[in-house]
């Protein structure tokens, strides 16, 4: 016993001395951290802000307030790691920038991320209770955004849109020229109109309404009661409307807005979570975005159902 | 070290409670149809969607073909053949997503068939199943109503 623990005694020490050199060696790895200046930063009640700026600023603004222990290699890089991807996605210090319907959808995002327990970063509020949000600061947020979902009266412009699309719309003849595709190389799948429907929503926060459908695969797997994981080949079309109000308070599509596609390959689309993403806009089914990295908004949106394989829908068997 | 691995633990745990309320790979059952219905059969396609914000109800309207057809050509258009469709249900809260509404308990499937004309205008036929097993109802009541409700739907753009 002894002459076998004895070799590892005598390494001990040495070995103990390499960590140390190695643990002070690593901090002079520490790409530099900056606070850009802040050129607009987020405007709201003292209440909503002081929320905001305890629990999220840290990561996404440009007053970000790291302590000593966050400046330690290696716990530095990935808080460094953090507050870029952070930023990158949702900057406080740059909020003016972005148009008023932006800010909204953003603050709403925000609000979700929360209630599902995404944001803030549970390692961060490991180290930093004092960030944790409430569920009295909760019903603060939520009673804000709350106030800012107002349904506008459709105004002349929106209907007059909404006109021309129905007029444009033939629902036999109307074929795009050529097959839109997305920066990704998703290609639009103009057949989503004769899948089953497999769940609707009305969205009060952006005054749209939603159809979701289901491809053959995915009603079938419905059936089956096989959705978590869905099936390779399962896809998802979303269609967002504008919403129209009459006098009875029936709300009815008016403008086409949008299609949105989740289309399962596990292997193929393995660096998006298992999902080809792709999102067309207006009844010119224009691809959202330049470049191929719209798909991480797509996902950081639907980070929070990870275990339900990203997706919201509850789907209704027909 | 000990005592602070626990700690460390314990708060993780405490953490994940706070995560994913819903519960993941779940059936909307309240809104799903009874199987024995055999809706999908019907081989219908979306035609619109229609939310009533007083009630606080969602439906969607199927059709088929000849119904899509006669949609676009506005009202008064009803020809022979078209079977049209109406799902309803009382909202619920979105689990996922505060700022949402979807489906909740199924309240109603109205169904209407047209057959050939009687005098220049197609015989119609209109059925209204309700509650979660779909039961068909006895009475006549509002009937003309719902027919021309049905008949007046506006297709919604779907390009
Ligand atoms: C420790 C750093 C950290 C803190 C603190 C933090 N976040 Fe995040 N947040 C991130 C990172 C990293 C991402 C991007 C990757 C991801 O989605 O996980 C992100 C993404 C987001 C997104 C998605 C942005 C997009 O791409 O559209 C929202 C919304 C968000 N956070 C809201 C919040 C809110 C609200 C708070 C405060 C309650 C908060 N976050 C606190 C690190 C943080
Ligand atoms: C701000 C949050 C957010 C972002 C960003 C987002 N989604 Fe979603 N998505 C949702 C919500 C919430 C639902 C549930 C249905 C609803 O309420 O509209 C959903 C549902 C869907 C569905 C139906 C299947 C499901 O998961 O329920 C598809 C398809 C979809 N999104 C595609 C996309 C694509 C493609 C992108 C990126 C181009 C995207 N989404 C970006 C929030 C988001």
């Amino acid at each position: 016993m002894s002459t076998v623990a004895h070799p590892f005694r005598r390494l001990l020490l040495p070995a103990g001395a390499l960590l140390g050199a190695a643990f002070v060696g690593i901090q002079f790895i520490h790409p530099p951290l900056e606070n850009p200046p802040v050129t607009g930063d987020f405007q709201a009640p003292v209440a909503v802000k002081n929320i905001v700026q305890r629990a999220c600023y840290d990561c996404h603004s440009n007053q970000t307030n790291l302590r000593w222990f966050d400046k330690v290699a290696p716990v530095y890089w990935q808080v460094s790691d953090h507050v870029r991807e952070g930023r990158a996605g949702l900057n406080f210090s740059t909020w003016q920038s972005l148009p008023p319907d932006a800010q909204k959808a953003k603050l709403w995002e925000a609000v979700n991320q929360i209630i599902a327990g995404a944001m803030p970063l549970s390692e961060y509020t490991l180290a930093h209770p004092a960030a944790k949000v409430s569920a009295q600061d909760v019903a603060v947020l939520k009673q804000y955004v709350a106030s800012l979902a107002h349904n506008p009266p459709a105004d002349s412009a929106k209907l007059n849109t909404a006109a021309r699309q129905y007029r444009h719309w033939q629902p036999a003849a109307a074929k795009p020229a050529a097959v839109p595709v997305a920066p990704n190389g998703f290609a639009f799948l103009p057949d989503y109109k004769n899948w089953q429907a497999i769940s609707t929503t009305e969205r009060f926060d952006n005054g749209t309404m939603r159809v979701v459908f289901g491809n053959a695969v995915a009603v079938q797997a419905i059936r089956d009661k096989h959705i978590n994981p869905w099936p390779n080949g399962t896809a998802f079309a979303k269609v967002a409307w504008d919403q129209l109000a009459d006098a009875q308070g029936n709300v009815s599509p008016s403008a086409f807005k949008q299609v949105e596609y989740m289309l399962k390959d596990d292997q193929k689309y393995a660096a998006t979570k298992g999902w080809g993403w792709a999102r067309f806009k207006t009844d010119k089914l224009v691809p959202y975005s330049k470049d191929a990295l719209f798909t991480t908004e797509c996902i950081s949106c639907h980070q929070p159902q990870q275990h339900n394989d990203f997706v919201f829908t509850q789907p209704i068997n027909h | 070290m000990k005592a602070t691995t626990i700690a460390l633990a314990g708060l993780l745990a405490l953490s994940a409670c706070s995560q994913n309320q819903v519960p993941a790979g779940q059936l909307n059952e309240a809104a799903s149809l009874p199987p024995a219905f055999n809706f999908s059969k019907l081989g219908l396609r979306v035609l619109t969607s229609v939310i009533n914000q007083r009630q606080g109800t969602t439906a969607t309207l199927y059709g088929n073909d000849q119904a899509r057809q006669a949609a676009l050509e506005g009202a008064g258009a009803a020809q022979s053949g078209e079977v049209l469709a109406l799902l309803t249900w009382r909202q619920q809260p979105d689990p996922n997503w505060f700022g949402a509404r979807i489906p909740g308990a199924l309240q109603s499937l109205e169904l209407l068939r047209t057959g050939p004309a009687g005098a220049g205008r197609p015989a119609v036929t209109y059925q209204c199943f309700t509650g979660q097993n779909l039961a068909l109802r006895a009475d006549t009541l509002h009937q003309q109503e719902r027919i021309a409700y049905l008949l007046a739907q506006k297709l919604a753009v779907l390009p």
